[in-house]
């Protein structure tokens, strides 16, 4: 029965009762079939582009890794459903995350989320191959038609199609929403590990910049900061990301904090300091691992909303300059067009949604994987 | 004589859950002549605050199955009355004070407003009237400043007093029947006794029948009339008092008094009855307390006993006991 | 109480100069240098003196920085360069427009919240419970200014029931009777109002939901059935009002969000706030306007959080005699 799953990931998942992961599976293989009938056909000429194209792309050989890489993968879980790893208690070195990810298997809407979260990055990896159009090139069809075969999603007044541009927008929403929570994350950990662990003023004070922080409006900061940069000229991607880090990261440091404080207490930090170990390595190599899994929770969630953000940044003309279409800026294209073209502010926030959604469902999954569990052991 | 305030015939309760069905209440028989107190007896498992609920109306059902029985109050089966009825009697004729004082009183609403919901719900009085009348229920169960304290809010009382608002509330309608679970398991032995020594009072005044639900034999002592011990869902024995205390004939009843520490008693260790209650879920076949009794023999496993005369008002549940084996 | 409420706004002065010192921050972090900043190629030279009097722009940063702190708590925010004319005026003019859009989202954010999180409690597990916690799910990840369009779209463009922007009926509105006026107005406040209240009333519910259950589950509720309530009274009189506590506590926390989406939903529906008013000012390279908006913008967050406080101390007993 389980062997069915190597012929079809997902099968063998379905045959066996379990719907959530053996739909999901079959949904990535349908990815890559899409990818592949989509784009194969199309394969010497994306790869090796001539050189009055623009000559060498990077991105069309990473959809080709990816693919690889995602058939791999399925193939993998379908095998290894088929027969599991061999248990190695060698090999188990940190029990807290065995236990989450044990949690969080039970959990469906979590899974359920996981499923969706994957599904728009390997979207986002595919693209080259599953959009049929460059996004920014004009006249693909005719301007300001409804969605239709070849165009799936219609086609802006210039005639762009919106399937593809959506498509790419996704690339570049997803990895900024990413990156930026990643910088947070980073900073965030940083100033709790140090305010929890310190104590004192330093903690009193780290803490006080961040309440302040947090409670202005993210949006009316990110403005305020915008406004001020642009006056001077400057505008570009790397300072969007770099801004949205560096007003999200008071979340986490708070998080990170408590837990540092709940941690410090523990004898195994006595212990640490008895073998003489200096602060620095206590604080990154034992407390930090620690303290991490709220803040995955967090961080998924905390991607959700900063896709919402520069969806908005970008919806007022002040987040990734043009061309670089992300889905808020496509929104925003779309808003003259609203009686003949409605199709177009339509699909974008839909994405958005659909985005945002199942970062939403993945974070909520985490939280009660990790909630009951804390509640046991403490 | 008389017709008892409250008779139980045969009541079951049970619970629908995720392993099976926990039969809380299995067939339980007692009666409260009207004007006395009868104390029920057990542990926690037993199924006397189940019982108890029942009798109030406030089992959620689901996962509650009223599974048979019947409830005679003053006569009348609450059972087959509607919901609307069992509501005019509850908190009216019969009313049911809790164990824990300090969270059972709402934070957010003053003590007389509390006290008064009840008068204007099932007195129909007014608002001002409902204010007095609360005054004066506080004053009654020895709450000093009564005038004062009425319109205070329960965080600034302490447990006691905040047991005695409980009481208060609950005599407020004049009920034929309160029911007390376990009503002073919570606050400190001083205030106890005088807890105690109020609900004896208010009885002689105002003629309430009392059900008290406890699991402290001390506190039996105390206030009874007649005591019913109960086990795994079912009454084991039922007796007065006096014949109670002077001889228990349950292995379970005399296992109870058995392990209560004697002063006087010379050896080191404690009495215990071993084992443990049962599950609900599961109760063994025939005799619930086979398992932990020293007598039980073929028929113990086979089949259930009845509660069975041995004396005047005295009832017993055990075949040893029927079979004069102990 | 009193030295509660004595607390909560002592704590709030250091919050503002924090605030201040924010601002100051960021435009000397800003690329350019000061001259950049306020002004631009076009700007004539008596408003350039003007301004430059006024910021300090000539003077050592320690100086600019005193300066910059006298002006904001002065309400001095000088002159926008766009406009000519003072930035507090402009301000003023705008905020009483985007208070009354908060205002309004705030209630029907709670009213929609509490009603949909008390349904789902008292229904736990059942169809609306479920249906109730997707929806909110799926309106909780909608960007508002989406929302917003696609209520335009809806509701103006293609089922014309409601106007799509403005404040008032610009042609119509001196001539209408004031019961018609307050109608008018009430129209153009319903979309906006809707499109920037959803999401949170989402979260909202969630939470209610969530503090509902776990007072039901308490003992003065037995207490209550206990006494012969009807099963309603119970849960409305006795649960809700204790399950409503933190919500108001959170009422405060809502502020920051609802700013924050008013600066979409104003863009979209030509609303005259303060939203719009930052945003065209960003795009007119007006300075002094961004600084006076976003200023304003985080006294009213602070204001907002004061005044969620001292509502909780009333609303709770406990705080109240303590």
């Amino acid at each position: 029965m389980k062997q069915a799953g190597l012929v079809l990931p997902g099968l063998g998942h379905l045959l066996k009762g379990d719907v959530i992961n053996g739909l999901g599976l079959m949904l990535y293989v349908g990815l890559l079939v899409w990818a592949a009938v989509a784009g194969f056909g199309r394969l010497p000429e994306l790869l090796f582009p001539p050189a009055d194209q623009g000559g060498f792309q990077l991105h069309p050989w990473v959809a080709l890794v990816s693919w690889i890489g995602i058939a791999a993968l399925c193939w993998h879980t379908a095998f290894r459903f088929w027969k599991p790893a061999p248990f190695d208690p060698e090999v188990d070195k940190n029990s807290q995350w065995r236990e989450l990810k044990k949690q969080f298997r039970r959990n469906r809407t979590g899974v359920f989320g996981l499923h969706f979260v994957n599904v728009l990055i390997f979207l986002a990896l595919l693209t080259p191959f599953i959009a049929p159009h460059h996004p920014d090139v004009i006249d693909v069809g005719p301007s300001l038609s409804a969605p239709q075969w070849g165009h799936l999603m219609g086609t802006d007044e210039f005639g762009r199609d919106l399937f593809s541009r959506v498509m790419y927008g996704a690339r570049i929403s997803l990895s900024i929403g990413f990156i930026a929570v990643a910088i947070s994350a980073t900073l965030g950990t940083l100033v709790g590990s140090i305010a929890g662990f310190f104590g004192g003023k330093v903690d009193s004070g780290l803490m006080w910049v961040t309440d302040l922080l947090l409670s202005l409006p993210r949006l009316v900061l990110l403005l305020a900061i915008v406004g001020f940069f642009r006056s001077a000229g400057a505008q570009s991607i790397f300072l969007i990301v770099v801004i949205l880090g560096l007003t999200g990261w008071m979340g986490v440091s708070r998080i990170v904090r408590s837990q540092i404080l709940s941690l410090k207490e523990q004898d195994f930090v006595q212990a640490c300091r008895a073998l003489g170990l200096p602060n620095w390595r206590i604080i990154v190599v034992h407390l930090v691992p620690n303290a991490l899994a709220p803040v995955i929770v967090h961080a998924s969630l905390a991607i959700g909303s900063t896709i919402l953000v520069e969806a908005a940044l970008s919806f007022l003309g002040l987040g990734v300059p043009p061309p670089t279409a992300t889905w808020g800026a496509i929104v925003n294209d779309g808003r003259e067009y609203m009686r003949s073209g409605a199709w177009i502010t339509v699909f974008p926030g839909l994405m958005i949604v659909a985005a945002v959604m199942s970062f939403n469902l993945l974070g909520d999954g985490l939280r009660d994987a990790l909630d009951p569990k804390l509640r046991g052991r403490h | 004589m008389s017709q008892p305030i409250l008779e139980l015939r045969d009541l079951r309760t049970w619970f629908r859950m995720e392993d099976g069905i926990a039969k809380a209440v299995d067939g339980v028989n007692y009666a409260i002549p009207s004007g006395q107190t009868l104390s029920v007896v057990g542990e926690s498992g037993s199924g006397k605050s189940v019982t108890a609920l029942s009798v109030m109306g406030l089992i959620p059902c689901p996962p509650g199955i009223e599974a048979g029985g019947e409830i005679l109050f003053e006569g009348q089966d609450l059972r087959k009355a509607n919901e609307a009825q069992r509501r005019a009697v509850r908190g009216n004729q019969i009313a049911m004070i809790f164990q824990e004082p300090m969270t059972s009183l709402n934070p957010v609403y003053r003590v007389g407003d509390q006290i008064g919901e009840a008068l204007r719900l099932h007195k129909g009085m007014t608002g001002k009237e409902a204010h007095e009348y609360s005054i004066h229920m506080l004053d009654k169960v020895g709450i000093p400043k009564p005038s004062q304290r009425v319109d205070e809010y329960p965080h600034q009382m302490s447990g006691g007093m905040r047991q005695r608002v409980m009481i208060a509330m609950a005599l407020s309608c004049d009920p034929r029947l309160l029911i007390a679970d376990e009503p002073t398991t919570a606050l400190d032995v001083t205030i106890q006794a005088q807890i105690l020594e109020l609900m004896n009072t208010l009885q002689e005044d105002f003629g309430t029948s009392i059900l008290f639900i406890t699991h402290d034999l001390g506190v039996v002592a105390e206030v009874s009339d007649h005591v019913a011990v109960m086990y795994a869902g079912k009454v084991v024995e039922h007796a007065d008092v006096v014949t109670l205390y002077d001889a228990p004939q349950h292995p379970y009843t005399i296992g109870l008094f058995k392990s209560l520490p004697d002063i006087e008693s010379r050896s080191a260790k404690l009495e215990v009855i071993p084992g443990v209650v049962p599950s609900p879920l599961e109760f063994p076949s025939g005799c619930r307390f086979r398992n932990r009794c020293a007598f039980a023999n073929e028929r113990c496993a086979a089949e259930e006993p009845v509660l069975r005369s041995v004396g005047e008002g005295h009832t017993v549940a055990c075949h040893a006991v029927e079979e004069g084996r102990l | 109480m009193f030295a509660y409420t004595l607390r909560k706004v002592l704590l709030a002065i250091p919050l503002v100069l924090g605030v201040i010192t924010l601002i100051f921050v960021l435009v000397e972090l800003s690329p350019g240098d000061a001259t950049d900043r306020f002004f631009t190629p076009e700007t004539p030279p008596e408003v350039r003196q003007l301004i430059e009097a006024k910021w300090g722009l000539d003077k050592p940063a320690h100086e600019r920085y005193v300066i910059t702190m006298k002006n904001l708590l002065t309400g001095d925010f000088g002159r926008s360069i766009f406009q000519e004319r003072p930035v507090f005026e402009i301000v003023m003019e705008a905020l009483p427009n985007t208070i009354q859009l908060a205002l309004m989202s705030i209630i029907i954010m709670q009213l929609v919240g509490v009603t949909l999180g008390s349904i789902q409690a008292v229904r736990q597990y059942g169809w609306a419970d479920s249906g109730i916690s997707i929806a909110s799910l799926f309106f909780y990840s909608m960007p508002s200014f989406w929302l917003a369009l696609m209520l335009q779209l809806i509701l103006t463009l293609k089922y014309p029931i409601l106007p799509s922007s403005g404040m008032v009926d610009a042609v119509m509105y001196d001539y209408m009777t004031p019961g018609e006026q307050i109608l008018d107005r009430m129209k153009h406040l319903i979309l906006p109002g809707v499109a920037l209240s959803i999401a949170r009333a989402a979260g909202i519910a969630r939470y209610m939901r969530s503090s509902l259950l776990e007072v039901i589950r308490q003992d003065y509720i037995r207490t209550a059935r206990a006494k012969g309530l009807p099963e309603w009274k119970v849960i409305v009189k006795h649960g809700m009002r204790n399950a409503l506590l933190p919500i108001i506590t959170i009422l405060g926390l809502q502020l920051p969000f609802l700013f924050s989406g008013s600066v979409l939903v104003e863009t979209i529906f030509a609303w005259p706030g303060m939203g719009r008013l930052i945003v065209s000012a960003i795009f007119t390279q007006d300075t002094p306007v961004i600084i006076g908006c976003f200023f304003v913008f985080t006294l009213l967050v602070v204001a907002g959080n004061l005044i969620a406080d001292l509502l909780y101390s009333v609303v709770d007993p406990r705080i109240r005699y303590s």
